[in-house]
């Protein structure tokens, strides 16, 4: 008779271990980890079968029949299919909280906590480790903390302990105060979270570091920094300079800022609004992100985009798919690997180059700015105002090419190949080129067009 | 070749595959090789090692489809 497979018991023992693991260690983060190595486990479990198979061989009791069940089967395929799930979460920055982190029992406190600021004092650093911080800018000269500690535990006196282990201090030294939770000097393994609000005097520069949870800060007249692995972040009414870097994040939102902004890091949406300073944003953004309103340069730099205007009296939407923009102050410079970029009006200059995807530019104003726009594969499509005077180069090598001028641009087709050439007045020069669809150049309210 | 080896290739088949796969998955968590370009491997070592089987297995092992659970 056949010996009964190995595996299953080990793939038992190792769950057993994982979830120990994360109990004991909470700090470990097995699920984001598990995210990126659960191949591994396919492989281990098909090592492991090999092993079994090799040394059934080598005994001589080799059963014709060592396949896999259907069982196995079934579980390699749901293995996959979550692991590459998973995998996919993990790259668009989703971490994993698991359901189970709800047990035991809550228990609250309340925290508070104040200081004198003197007139020597610059900065307020807050070292949060988990819980959400409201800083709020006032006239007083105090730091005043008030919020909620809350718990995880298996009793009220092991709460207790967690709770009394982790005072929070506030300590002046040089030109500094410290705001410091303690977390990490928790003697339990339950637990804690913190909620605070805390008001400073507006004149300080703040800065903020935490582990996980939500930083708000407005009416502040110093700078804002946030160093946070996962934290959604909201500035408002902000009249230094801010810097934030983020692991990740769901939301960053700034508004009514008089300085500059620089975002460094990875997360979903974005949403500024109403920058005085110049705006510096690097990393990896998979959501929706909208900027509004920025007085000086805005550089917009990830994997995939990258976007620099002048200034934005108007607005740019952009997620994943697709970009659009109203009203940009030039010479503007986007290249992107795969996006329909739509833009409405700007000045200066315009420079777009895209791999994948459809071009639609509108500029409504005479005089015209220069533009070049490429794409590998996809159409673009130019729509000008009557009286626009430009020279006008438009190619495409596999497509049809529409004019809507009239005599002054010659079309010429070539095979597939098609191109408009002229000049209508005298204006700036603009190019277009795709290796893939159609390029039209019509006037603004005429829906039809000759071809 | 007897018909022990035929079993032995034919019993190294699945736990191959298997790890063939978990390898593609790595492949593509850490490498810029996705499993979306990467999967034809699969094919590849699961039609070797049929391949081997049969070579292995001139002589037919006894139940060598029929008996499979």
């Amino acid at each position: 008779m056949r010996r009964r497979s190995v595996t299953g018991p080990i793939l038992l023992i190792l769950i057993g271990a994982g979830f120990l693991i994360y109990n004991l260690q909470p700090d470990i983060r097995l699920f984001d980890l598990l995210s990126m190595y659960w191949p591994f486990l396919l492989i281990a479990w098909g090592g492991l079968r090999l092993l079994e198979v090799l040394v059934d061989y080598f005994r001589g009791d080799l059963s014709p029949a060592a396949g896999f069940s259907g069982g196995e089967v079934v579980l390699i395929i749901f293995i996959c299919f979550v692991g590459w799930g998973a995998y996919a979460a993990h790259r668009e920055g989703i971490r994993f909280r698991p359901a189970w982190e709800a047990f035991g029992e809550r228990y609250d406190y309340n925290v508070t906590g104040s200081a004198t600021v003197g007139p020597d004092i610059r900065r307020v650093v807050f070292d949060n480790n988990r819980g959400n911080l409201k800083i709020i800018g006032g006239d007083g000269s105090v730091v005043n903390v008030t919020g909620r500690k809350t718990i995880r535990a298996i009793s009220q006196s092991e709460a207790d302990r967690g709770n009394s282990g982790t005072p929070i201090e506030i300590v002046a030294q040089g030109d500094t105060i410290t705001v410091r939770t303690n977390q990490d000097h928790n003697p339990t393994s339950g637990r804690i979270f913190e909620d605070l609000e805390v008001n400073v005097p507006r004149r300080v520069n703040v800065e903020v570091h935490t582990n996980s949870g939500d930083c708000d800060a407005s009416s502040l007249d110093g700078n804002v920094e946030v160093h946070a692995d996962r934290a959604d972040v909201r500035l408002n009414q902000i009249g230094g300079n801010a810097r934030i870097e983020l692991q990740a994040s769901d939301l960053v939102r700034a508004a009514d800022m008089k300085g500059s902004l620089d975002l460094q890091g990875k997360g979903s949406d974005i949403e500024l609004e109403n920058i005085a300073g110049q705006v510096t944003i690097n990393g990896s953004y998979s959501g929706n992100l909208d900027f509004k309103n920025v007085a000086k340069p805005l550089h917009f730099e990830s994997p995939n985009t990258d976007l620099q205007v002048e200034s934005l009296p108007g607005q740019i939407s952009m997620d994943l798919a697709e970009l659009t923009g109203n009203n940009l102050v030039g010479p503007v410079h986007l290249t992107t690997k795969s996006k329909d970029v739509k833009i409405q009006d700007f000045t200066n200059s315009l420079e777009l180059e895209t791999e994948r995807g459809d071009i639609e530019l509108q500029p409504q104003h005479v005089p015209l700015a220069k533009i070049d726009a490429r794409s590998r594969s996809g159409q673009i499509s130019l729509v000008l105002p009557d009286k626009a005077a430009f020279q006008l180069v438009a190619t495409t090598d596999h497509g049809e090419a529409v004019n809507d001028f009239g005599a002054p641009i010659q079309k010429e087709t070539d095979g597939r190949a098609s191109s408009l050439k002229g000049a209508v007045g005298q204006g700036p020069t603009i190019h277009l080129t795709t290796d893939r669809g159609t390029v039209s150049v019509r006037k603004e309210g005429s829906d039809t067009s000759e071809t | 070749m007897n018909a022990n080896d035929a079993n032995l290739m034919r019993a190294i088949r699945w736990p191959v595959t298997l790890i063939t796969l978990g390898g593609l998955f790595a492949f593509n968590n850490f490498t810029a090789y996705g499993f979306d370009q990467t999967w034809p491997v699969l094919l590849i070592v699961f039609g070797l090692l049929s391949l081997l089987g049969r070579t292995a297995g001139r002589a037919p092992a006894p139940g060598a489809n029929g008996g499979r659970r």
